[in-house]
């Protein structure tokens, strides 16, 4: 299994942000969300609909983001770029939010389309244009060895030249996001 | 990659397949039901909806369980017991394909349970499964992303054997939610047709088990020849005007599998009868060369059953295979789609040999595979 | 026209238009697509938001359409229908 390796690692924790082994240099206050703002300011990002997602789905936007910051992906064919995702919690810090709109009667739209946690990679997806594969697994802790076999399903079919992906975790003040990507050798 | 393709299997089978709805606890019960036009939805405004949906009432709830837990003990039973052996626990993958699992226990603020890894560990241990599992969730196309991945595993050798199980079932909290999109139809969906009016939701699971070894079948399996997924890159909640996803899933499919578009005898749409699903579905065919491919969707019989409707119509597409039947479309009767489409008007004996089944989803996802009678 | 400076502020709020503010918005100016570049899921909101703040029920999406094409015909919609 030597053809593929993982040529990028990024975590987003409450410690902070650690790009390929090296401190990110972006101070971030777990206490609140209010970094992820700060962070997309921080990238001199311009995409409104940032601001729409919710906390999972910014957590795994910004991890992408950073990524291309040092990775250039503008050359990678756009159908040829895979993501594949995994949590244990899938989307259930905004089901939970969802869940107190119905029972108030005040049920939003805009909250229940983030209740799916595939919804990150249609985020990464339209930002990008990315039209490559899409999956979306739920295990109860991260096992990088066996997200890696997931992904490199991908890679062995010949779906895809580049995988995208790893840990994305939010549930109330936790957040933990493992980005890796995988190439052909 | 020769390490690989020398642990390469050649063909993949799935079979002992399993249906678990409002129209019957069996496979066979759930054919015969919609071969006979029956629908599953209807109202139950004891539960404070107004629109129709397809609500399993006859079950037998299993000591300890929840409903959702009990039903899918139920339908992994019976695939496992069109088996002649038992899988080996160590070659023997078992995934879970579900939206939403059982998410009612939020309402009563039970994160934990609420996690549908929680879901399947409770339905492993009822039935002392001791083989590795794991959960897809990835919107509405969950089920046939479920079964694709699976093909995968087993075709690059990770394993042997993979059990599917789709279920999910209507909860307040899905209804708010799709009520909020204006997405429900008053009246039982009607995909495809003119006077579509929205999806109606369903509650299913269902089970197939897959495997390299047609020995391990008690009935003749089919083989699932492959599929792929591609995201619409558009809208998170929107599908594409173009079909710009659902085209190349269903173009990668069809490498994937080493079929042609003149080889496939009928398409199962996905359909849920929203103005906008079906009409990107119209044009996503159209433009793959299967516009004159007859095409059906069965979310008229069970409406939408959300990460059991992958499996579940993958199976009544099986058994349309097996049976030589092509299962009308309930509820269309007059065309009215952004392109038109051969869509099955009537029950009707035909050969088929290949089917296509696909799949869209929140997340601009999408999702095609192939079957094939061996 | 205090409503619209009002209704400026709301949609913002509602909306997460978080990089825009009340005089960013154009009395006349598209809310969707070349415009404000709002989406179907805004416009789901802004029914939410008629229906919360104002008590006026829009039943169908569509015909949302010309009600919803800048602040001043939505200003416009909700003098005509307030209760």
């Amino acid at each position: 299994m030597t053809n593929f390796e993982i040529t990028y690692q990024l975590s987003i924790d409450p410690n902070g942000i650690v790009r390929n082994g090296t401190p990110y240099d972006f101070k971030l206050n777990p206490d609140t969300y209010a970094w992820m703002a700060e962070l997309y300011r921080h990238l001199k990002i311009e995409y409104p609909k940032f601001h729409k997602m919710d906390h999972l789905c910014k957590l795994a936007f910004l991890g992408v983001e950073l990524l291309k910051e040092s990775v250039d992906c503008t050359s990678f064919d756009k159908d040829r770029v895979a993501l594949v995702f995994e949590n244990s919690y899938a989307s259930l810090d905004t089901d939970q939010k969802h869940q107190k709109n119905v029972q108030s009667q005040k049920t939003s739209p805009a909250v229940f389309v983030y209740t799916l946690p595939n919804i990150l990679m249609g985020e990464i997806a339209i930002r990008n244009q990315w039209y490559g594969e899409n999956l979306f697994v739920l295990n109860d802790e991260f096992d990088v060895e066996g997200w890696k076999q997931t992904a490199t399903t991908l890679l062995k079919a010949n779906k895809a030249d580049v995988i995208i992906g790893g840990w994305a975790e939010v549930l109330d003040q936790h957040f933990d996001l493992r980005l890796h990507m995988i190439q052909r050798r | 990659m020769e390490e690989e393709s020398s642990m390469e299997t050649k063909v993949i089978y799935i079979g002992a397949e399993n249906i678990v709805s409002p129209l019957g606890n069996t496979t066979e019960d759930n054919f015969e039901e919609i071969r006979k036009g029956k629908s599953a939805l209807s109202l139950h405004s004891e539960d404070g909806f107004s629109c129709p949906y397809g609500k399993i009432l006859n079950y037998d709830l299993l000591p300890e369980l929840t409903k959702l837990e009990s039903l899918m003990v139920h339908s992994i039973q019976s695939s496992l017991a069109q088996l002649n052996r038992d899988l080996e626990d160590s070659r023997t993958l078992l995934i879970l394909s579900t939206t939403k699992g059982d998410i009612e226990h939020l309402a009563k603020g039970d994160v934990e349970k609420s996690k549908p890894t929680h879901l399947l560990e409770q339905v492993k241990s009822h039935l002392a499964l001791k083989c590795s599992h794991t959960t897809i969730s990835n919107a509405c196309i969950s089920g046939v992303l479920a079964c694709i991945h699976g093909h995968d595993l087993i075709k690059q050798g990770a394993y042997d054997h993979v059990v599917v199980v789709g279920a999910d079932l209507v909860s307040e909290f899905t209804y708010r939610g799709f009520e909020s999109f204006f997405a429900l139809s008053e009246l039982p969906c009607r995909p495809f047709d003119q006077d579509r009016t929205g999806l109606s939701l369903g509650e299913g699971v269902a089970t197939v088990v897959m495997s390299k070894d047609n020995r391990v079948y008690l009935k003749k399996p089919l083989a699932f020849l492959g599929g792929a997924s591609a995201n619409d890159a558009n809208h998170i909640s929107g599908p594409s005007r173009e079909g710009e996803g659902l085209f190349r899933a269903i173009t990668e499919a069809m490498k994937q599998a080493g079929t042609k578009s003149d080889q496939i005898d009928f398409v199962n749409a996905h359909g849920t009868a929203t103005r906008y699903n079906d009409d990107m579905e119209s044009i996503a065919f159209h433009r793959a060369g299967l516009e004159l491919k007859a095409v059906n969707s069965f979310k008229g019989y069970y409406g939408h059953t959300l990460g059991a409707a992958g499996v579940l119509e993958l199976v009544l597409s099986m058994q349309s295979m097996q049976n030589d039947t092509l299962i009308k479309s309930l509820g269309f009767e007059n065309e009215g789609t952004a392109k038109p489409l051969n869509v099955i008007a009537d029950n009707e004996s035909k050969k088929i040999r290949t089917v296509l089944k696909t799949a869209s989803g929140f997340g601009g996802c999408n999702a095609a595979a192939i079957l094939q009678k061996i | 026209m205090e409503l619209i400076e009002e209704l400026k502020e709301k949609l913002i709020e509602q909306l997460n238009l978080e990089e825009m503010k009340p005089a960013d918005i154009a009395n006349d100016a598209p809310l969707f697509g070349e415009g404000l570049g709002l989406d179907s899921i805004d416009a789901l909101e802004i029914i939410v938001l008629l229906d919360s703040h104002y008590g006026i029920n829009v039943s169908n999406p569509e015909e949302g359409k010309e009600i919803f094409y800048s602040v001043e015909t939505l200003a416009n919609f909700i003098t005509k229908h307030r209760s």
